[in-house]
């Protein structure tokens, strides 16, 4: 029974207005009108414009001030319940599937759903909010505008091409008229929006919701209707206090439009026998045709800003002693088989005639990128949460127990950026449909008919080359044909593909086809807010040896040492040898260090005097002659392989100076957040042919 | 209810009479400067006054059947077909007609106010001229909420009529419960079905007793709307229609 209460009072104005709706078009008295005058009326509908307008569903209770409203969220608890009716079907009751449902099955129940705090209005960019804090900010200035408003209308389309085999022969051919009433959003539009409307694009909708599994075997209402086990046995017997058998989720979804959205209701057209695929079900019956939009804006540029610096760094130890000279064998230590600090004979392998040092170089490069996340406060947001700041219990929910709704975390979930969905779900000759066997029901959208009126109408030929192909797709830069009102252009809803983006995409080809963005900056889905960051890696060179020497030779030097002189006869004399270290001063001839004198050439005469000897052989440089630290010697670099040698590789190589350029490769480092897992676009969808039928109930 | 009758005849006597004059934008601009009106309205459909299922002894839904709201828009039949697991074959022309069958509809909506007022409108139509545009002002505030109490449906079903029907033809029966949208079975506790009750092969208590379907809808609390809705005749000049 329907009982009405209401206190009117009428003033002129409004009945006026209300006289004005009723009869607009100027008619002085009531005539028949033709279907001829009926056909040539197009499009008349009812314009719905709102305002200054915002929407939260609060608890049942008393009036609240719009500032409770707005502040105030845990009075978020007005709801809409699914409520589940009918048992479990056999196929999901019979979890081990033996055919029946037993001791052996697992625990399994229907889902009742709470969805709670529906609220809508302007974004505040905020993804922990459900709505702004004050009125001015949470009110949507203008949802459309006069020009491009809502519009609830009925209108006739011709030509329509029909299932049938046979094409439309002209605008009148009634089996291709067909008239549909269609709820329109305002057209989104292109370029810069127009300021009256640019709220319709920054909507936020925000929502909680408890999902609970249901325990069978507990009547509605009971106070542990929620408690549920996962054990195996008979449904509804494993019964658990403690499972947490609830769902809760957080949806917030910041600055989104459903500019462009369009949902046409009408009654097929006819013609379609069981030949080709079709099916005479889809002749003469409810059919829906709608184009879903719901878009957050060019996403482009909606990315993060990555600035990257490259630091170049070296290290050089100072010379290091790996060969004193002293020693035949390689040796750091000054005294040894060389004879060095002696007077007598000394060595003269390689071992004592280099002294080597060698030096090590190591570079470095830093690379250092920021993320700057900072320009994606404005962007659009869709984001579900399920963590709460403090605990609730496991199984209650305001509509059931009472209290208050619960507080999220502020930033956990998975926040998907600038979601871009355009879904074309169906048009006048491919609908949507109703199907049933009686119990259940089935969704339908019909399949293409092999009849080129039809499939040129949706297909596409990406090409161009071929216009008679009018199909298109839908997506945030064009919708089919473009539309002007008032001076201002507006996407079309007539396109036949869907597209849904998510972060940040672009289009190569004006926007018929669409690409996901691999830039380093790019966001998309994304586990916890995406925050900023900066992120550095260092690579280092091998390190690289370079070894110096200093050289030293034996200088021989000769004189007679002594004649052998008998009966004044100066016999073949004998040569006398003096041994000394002469240095490598980078002159010629080397330098000999602390030189020591050869003996005077012994005299041989004929006459009595002879000296016959001149000091002794062989004569052997003094000890100052010996010692490295005192020599002219200087380094030396050039290859030299007795040095090589001597050292072994492990020590470096002669010849080989350090590189001027810094030898580290440069790093790779990405700046992107791991929890980023980057934007995802599927484009161009098309659906042939989609049925889904549910079972069970 | 009288003075709204009243009211819709008189709408209707004033615009079957046959000397009305034109009343066009300009005549409906002319008028100006005075308030409009606040309409409260509350509906309370098949619930007692606290907002419970009247479906108790002497309650509008004692006869549960009576509280359906059944739709058939689509041209949907069935015809018996053993071959079939259920036993009847989907058919698109005739056969028991198909019903979608809200049970238990019921709610209260209780809007403490809605501001009523004209306004003016201003856009560019079709030749580019602009158009002032007078339009009905609905308007809302958050500070007085609609209030919605249990408002929704307990099962939504689908159901047959127990006679064939037609594209062309509409079937009858002396029996009302033959009609689609009188039949009111209930879930059988049991896997055995009784009187009126639908065996299940998984019997639940919390089902028990309900009206078969597949699933409810249930609306609760304070829906706070803040604004205006302008609300105006689309005609053939505006350039959307």
């Amino acid at each position: 029974m329907t009982t009405l209460n209401y206190t009117v009072r009428f003033q002129k104005t409004v009945l006026a207005s209300l006289i004005g709706l009723c009869i607009s078009q100027p008619s002085f008295a009531l005539e028949e009108l033709s279907d001829a005058g009926l056909s040539e009326t197009t499009g008349e509908g009812i314009a719905i414009l709102p305002q200054n307008t915002y929407m939260v569903f609060r608890g049942a209770g008393t009036n609240e001030t719009t500032n409770q409203i707005l502040t105030d969220r845990t009075k978020d608890t007005g709801y809409i319940n699914y409520v589940p009716v009918g048992p479990l079907s056999m196929t999901s009751a019979d979890t081990n599937k033996n055919g029946s449902v037993d001791s052996g099955d697992r625990a399994v129940g229907k889902a009742d759903i709470y969805l709670y705090g529906l609220a809508l209005s302007k974004s505040d960019n905020n993804t922990n909010t459900r709505i702004a804090s004050t009125d001015a900010a949470a009110a949507i200035s203008s949802w459309g505008t006069a020009v491009n408003p809502w519009i609830f209308k009925v209108a006739t389309e011709n030509s329509v091409p029909n299932f049938s085999a046979n094409n439309c022969t002209g605008a009148t051919d009634p089996t291709c008229q067909l008239t549909y009433l269609a709820l329109e959003a305002p057209l989104y539009e292109i370029g810069t929006k127009d300021t009256a409307g640019i709220d319709a694009y920054k909507l936020k909708l925000g929502l909680w919701s408890d999902i609970f599994v249901r325990n069978p075997n507990k009547i509605n209402g009971a106070a542990d209707q929620f408690n549920y086990g996962d054990s195996n046995g008979l449904i509804g017997t494993s019964t658990d206090a403690t499972r947490a058998n609830r769902l809760r989720l957080q949806g917030i979804w910041n600055n989104f439009s459903l500019n462009g959205s369009r949902l046409q209701v009408f009654q097929t057209l006819g013609g379609a026998t069981t030949s080709g695929g079709m099916s005479p079900f889809y002749n003469n019956t409810l059919g829906i045709a709608g184009v879903i939009r719901l878009n957050s804006g060019d996403s482009k540029d909606v990315k993060a800003i990555t600035t990257s610096s490259l630091t170049e760094g070296s290290t050089t130890s100072p010379w290091t002693l790996i060969h004193a000279g002293a020693n035949s064998t390689l040796s750091t230590s000054t005294t040894g088989d060389c004879n060095n600090g002696g007077t007598g004979s000394f060595g003269t392998s390689a071992g004592c005639r280099y002294y080597v040092e060698k030096r090590t170089r190591t570079d470095s490069k830093t690379a250092t990128k920021t993320w700057d996340a900072s320009g994606l406060s404005n962007a659009g947001v869709l984001r579900l949460s399920t963590r709460e700041t403090s605990d609730s219990g496991n199984l209650i929910t305001p509509a059931i127990n009472g209290g208050v709704a619960p507080t999220f975390d502020a930033n956990e979930g998975v926040y998907l950026y600038n979601p871009n969905i355009n879904l074309v779900l169906g048009t006048l000759y491919q609908p949507l449909i109703l199907g049933s066997d009686g119990k259940n029901f089935s969704l339908e959208i019909a399949r293409i008919a092999n009849k080129p009126e039809i499939y040129k109408q949706i297909y596409t030929d990406y090409s161009g080359a071929d216009t008679s192909y009018k199909g298109s797709t839908c997506n945030v830069y064009q919708c089919g044909n473009q539309l002007t009102l008032g001076g201002k252009n507006y996407q079309g809803y007539n396109a036949t593909h869907s597209s849904i983006t998510i972060g940040t995409a672009f289009s190569e080809d004006g926007g018929k086809t669409l690409r996901a963005s691999t830039d380093e900056g790019a966001v998309g889905i994304s586990f916890g807010k995406l925050n900023s960051g900066t992120v550095s890696r260092t690579t280092s060179s091998n390190q690289m040896t370079e070894v110096h020497y200093k050289q030293r030779g034996v200088n021989t030097q000769t004189w007679v040492q002594s004649y052998s002189c008998t009966l004044f006869i100066c016999g073949a004399g004998t040569t006398g040898y003096l041994y000394q270290w002469e240095y490598n001063n980078g002159s010629t001839p080397w330098a000999i260090l602390a030189p020591t004198t050869k003996p005077a050439d012994a005299t041989c005469s004929t006459t009595i005097g002879c000296s016959s000897t001149s000091g002794t052989t062989p004569m052997y440089g003094s000890i100052a002659n010996r010692v490295w630290a005192n020599s002219s010697a200087v380094w030396l670099t050039a290859a030299n392989n007795e040095v090589n040698n001597l050292i072994g590789a492990n020590n470096g190589m002669t010849g080989t100076t350090f590189p001027t350029l810094n030898q580290a490769p440069t790093p790779v480092i990405n700046s992107s957040p791991i929890n980023n897992l980057g934007s995802a676009v599927i484009d161009g969808v098309l659906i042939q042919h989609l049925k889904l039928t549910t079972k069970g109930l | 209810m009288k003075k709204i009758s009243t009211l819709i005849l008189a709408l209707y006597a004033t615009v079957t009479h046959a000397e009305l004059q034109t009343l066009d934008n300009d005549a409906l601009q002319a008028i100006n400067g005075q308030a409009g009106a606040d309409l409260s309205l509350m509906l309370n459909l098949n619930q007692t006054a606290n907002g419970v299922f009247d479906n108790g002894s002497g309650g509008v839904c004692e006869n549960v059947e009576f509280c359906h709201i059944g739709l058939a828009i689509n041209k949907r039949f069935v015809q018996a077909d053993p071959s079939k697991p259920s036993g009847w074959a989907e058919n698109s022309d005739s056969g028991n007609k198909l019903w979608l069958v809200f049970k238990g509809v019921q709610g209260t909506l209780n809007i403490q106010k809605m501001g009523l007022d004209g306004a003016d409108l201003k856009y560019l139509d079709k030749n580019n001229t602009e158009m002032i545009k007078p339009a009905i002002q609905l308007s809302f505030s958050a500070a007085q909420p609609i209030l919605i109490r249990n408002f929704g449906f307990n099962a939504l079903s689908i159901e047959q009529d127990n006679f064939t029907s037609s594209t062309t033809a509409q079937g009858s029966s002396a029996n009302m419960y033959d009609y689609a949208y009188f039949k009111k079975p209930t879930y059988a506790a049991t896997a055995n079905s009784a009187n009126q009750q639908v065996a299940t092969a998984t019997p639940s208590a919390y089902d028990h007793g309900r009206e078969t379907g597949f699933m409810g809808l249930m609306m609760n609390g304070n829906l706070a709307i803040q604004g205006k809705v302008m609300v105006f005749s689309c005609d053939g000049s505006h350039p959307r229609c």
